[in-house]
């Protein structure tokens, strides 16, 4: 019912490829423990350097400091890094989802002020979706900005804010008007300098006892008009437009790659056939779920809006990601090195957010019934 | 697909849903080949699609005949287009004229002797009562023969297909032995390949009929459709299917044995929920002879086995990629394109 037509990668992708696999070598520190959740690490100075490079707002106008490169060399560049383990959090983000926001819904100015510094991997931006009654159900979000001179002043939270206390902006849906029975009417997507002084941010340790995401509370910050992304009351839409960024990229089936890795190096060149035919399982799933990414890439590069295929590798690679550690744990050598244990308990630590964040699996496969024309 | 490859899929979805309807499966399950359907295909050129036409085949690219296999495991088609694909690819590499009729495919587990004649034992050979000829394959080479009077042992597949062996260690099968280098690993995964796209086809037909089926049933006083406990498993079950459809799509010219082990291996495994699955939402009435769903899983839990479990395409895949090391793992997989 979904197509995912082949899409093979062009001669200049795989040459950047080779590029990109070489510079991140050089840059891992050798005892660094690499993970492939995107969310796992943050390195400013690795972004300023990806930056550097031309390989953060790849597929931007260069007016605006991007390299008018392709979504397939966009691809190629990010599967890379999270293949590697490199600390990508930093950036990730902007370049992914608040970059394109601008570019689509932003004014000139807007677009003159961040693109450029996003590019260059010193500008981070954070989502501000959820909040504390608000998690799936977005549209009962109950932040509000009202209107006063020359702006508006925002009251509320926002909250599993990753990065919020690392970065510089958010971009944060909230009502603009008062809750209505169109429960889609009256939201707008506005800019918040994560600096201001009536803005507080408080860390939530997560279960692996890590401080990513925050609760980040607004008491009358202020937001000048030009802080608006958008049209003020377009604000569902365009975070609805926003989302089919987010879901179909390498991020959504590379999370456990490095525990594959690890498992490999701990078998060795000869494993015995239970750990062949594991590892074999997982790279039949895991080389068909990059294939059908690959064809979103192509689909996006095509100008065209996939967004229930994407919501359907997203759910299919979450539920892979989720399994690789599960069934590996089992087929473990008897001694093992601290390595393989730590990235191996990381993942498992971490795997409960992989079908949470970015949309949970309910949510995807709502979406994907629905363009099936169950609902 | 190219204008050529949609006219040949459009021509088999129109006979097969004019001469492929439920009864004519339950009538081959009972005995009765659909000779009309098969002549049908024939007549069209589309039983030898994809074979070189120097060698008697119709032209085109392997590709063509296996979209029409993808067609024919979406209507359960009870007929041997794959076997018989199988043994034309084997005879036109080698230049052998194409017989007449219908071929099927015999893997022998056994040797030449010097004289040619074959020793050994067959197993789960396919459509052996309808066939006209029979390729009778070793590691290296095959054996053309006639389908005559052979004291075939005959059971039935849990496809309702019949499957027959012989053993024929002291009375060899005679003919002109054709060495063919790598023989056996080809026909296998030739046949690995007809088996991804049946599968892809069926696991397509199964999410087409089950999201009918939930739209059309009332329970409740509402479609079961409307029902998140079954648009989940609906959504599950579509993804499965896209994730078969891009299997079946990098095997089209069967030249890859990476993409051949990857396939069989995957959709393989998705047979499992697609089963569970598609039965659970047509409740009771799936579980019936009367209702089509089972022509599909039953073939399914045939196709899964036949050339290959997941597992011995798992472990091969696995080996292959732990020989390289841990550190060139994701270079060997981006080099797998």
């Amino acid at each position: 019912m979904f197509q995912f037509e082949p899409v093979s990668l062009p001669a200049a992708a795989e040459a950047l490829r080779l590029e990109v696999r070489e510079f991140i070598e050089a840059e891992l520190p050798a005892d660094y423990l690499r993970n492939s959740d995107f969310n796992a690490g943050d390195s400013a100075e690795l972004s300023r350097k990806l930056g550097q490079r031309g390989w953060i707002g790849m597929t931007w106008p260069k007016a605006y400091g991007g390299s008018e490169r392709s979504f397939l060399e966009r691809y190629v560049v990010t599967e890379e890094l999270l293949a590697a383990g490199a600390p990508v959090g930093s950036h990730w983000i902007a370049d992914r989802q608040s970059g394109p926001q601008f570019l689509k819904f932003g004014t000139e100015a807007q677009r003159q002020k961040y693109l450029p510094a996003i590019t260059r991997g010193e500008c981070y931006f954070s989502i501000g979706m959820s909040e504390p009654d608000s998690g799936s159900d977005l549209a009962s979000i109950r932040s509000m900005a009202t209107k006063t001179e020359g702006g508006w002043l925002l009251n509320g939270s926002k909250i599993w804010t990753s990065g919020a206390h690392l970065n510089h902006y958010m971009i944060a849906l909230v009502r603009s008007a008062p809750a209505s029975d169109n429960r889609h009417a009256g939201m707008s997507q506005v800019i918040v300098d994560l600096a201001d002084k009536n803005v507080t941010i408080t860390g939530i340790k997560n279960l692996a006892g890590d401080t990513d995401f925050n609760q980040v509370f607004f008491d009358d910050v202020f937001i000048a008009d030009d802080h608006i992304v958008g049209e003020a009351g377009n604000g569902w839409d365009q975070v609805m437009s926003e989302l089919g960024f987010e879901r179909s990229g390498p991020e959504r089936f590379l999370s456990a790659f490095r525990v594959l890795v690890e498992f490999i190096r701990e078998v060795g060149v000869e494993p015995n056939d239970e750990q062949a035919a594991l590892i074999g399982r997982l790279l039949a799933h895991l080389i068909t779920l990059r294939r059908m990414s690959i064809s979103v890439a192509g689909m996006l590069q095509a100008g065209k809006m996939p967004n229930v295929e994407a919501a359907l590798i997203k759910d299919l690679g979450n539920t892979y990601e989720r399994m690789v550690p599960e069934i590996i744990r089992q087929l473990t050598p008897g001694e093992v090195s601290p390595r393989f244990v730590d990235t191996l308990n990381q993942c498992i630590l971490h795997a409960p957010s992989f079908t949470l964040r970015g949309g949970t699996r309910e949510i995807l496969r709502g979406m994907i019934a629905r363009g099936l024309g169950l609902r | 697909m190219n204008e050529e490859q949609q006219l040949i899929v459009e021509t088999a979805k129109r006979i097969f849903i004019d001469q492929c309807d439920k009864s004519v499966v339950d009538a081959a399950e009972a005995g009765e080949f659909p000779s009309t359907l098969w002549s049908t295909l024939e007549e069209t050129g589309l039983t030898l699609a994809g074979v070189e036409l120097e060698a008697g085949g119709s032209g085109g690219e392997l590709a063509d005949a296996m979209l029409l296999i993808r067609e024919a495991g979406a209507a359960a088609a009870p007929i041997p287009l794959a076997e018989h694909l199988i043994c034309a690819s084997l005879l036109a590499a080698k230049n052998v004229t194409l017989p007449k009729g219908i071929m099927t495919i015999a893997l022998v587990q056994g040797q030449n002797d010097t004289s040619g004649n074959l020793h050994g034992k067959v197993r789960q050979v396919a459509y052996s009562e309808v066939a006209h000829s029979i390729v009778w394959v070793t590691d290296q080479g095959f054996v053309l023969t006639p389908n005559s009077d052979l004291p075939w042992t005959r059971t039935t597949g849990i496809s309702g297909q019949s499957w027959a062996s012989l053993d024929f260690d002291l009375r060899p099968v005679q003919g002109e032995f054709v060495p063919l280098r790598d023989a056996g690993v080809l026909a296998r995964q030739l046949g690995a390949a007809t088996r991804i796209n049946l599968m892809a086809g069926a696991i397509s037909r199964v999410l087409e009929m089950s999201v009918q089926y939930v739209s059309d049933r009332v329970q409740f006083g509402r479609p079961l459709a409307k029902f998140q406990a079954i648009q989940h498993q609906l959504a599950i079950l579509a993804g499965e299917a896209a994730a078969c459809q891009r299997c079946a799509d990098a095997v089209l010219s069967a030249d890859n044995p990476l993409d051949i082990a990857i396939g069989k291996a995957r959709t393989g495994e998705a047979v499992t929920l697609v089963s569970d699955i598609s039965h659970q939402v047509h409740g009771a009435i799936g579980y019936t002879l009367e209702h089509a769903l089972n022509l599909r899983t039953r073939r399914l839990w045939q196709w899964r086995d036949e050339y290959g479990a997941e597992r011995e395409w798992q472990i091969l895949i696995g080996k292959r990629f732990c020989k390289a090391g841990a550190d060139a793992l994701w270079g060997e997989i981006t080099n797998a394109g």
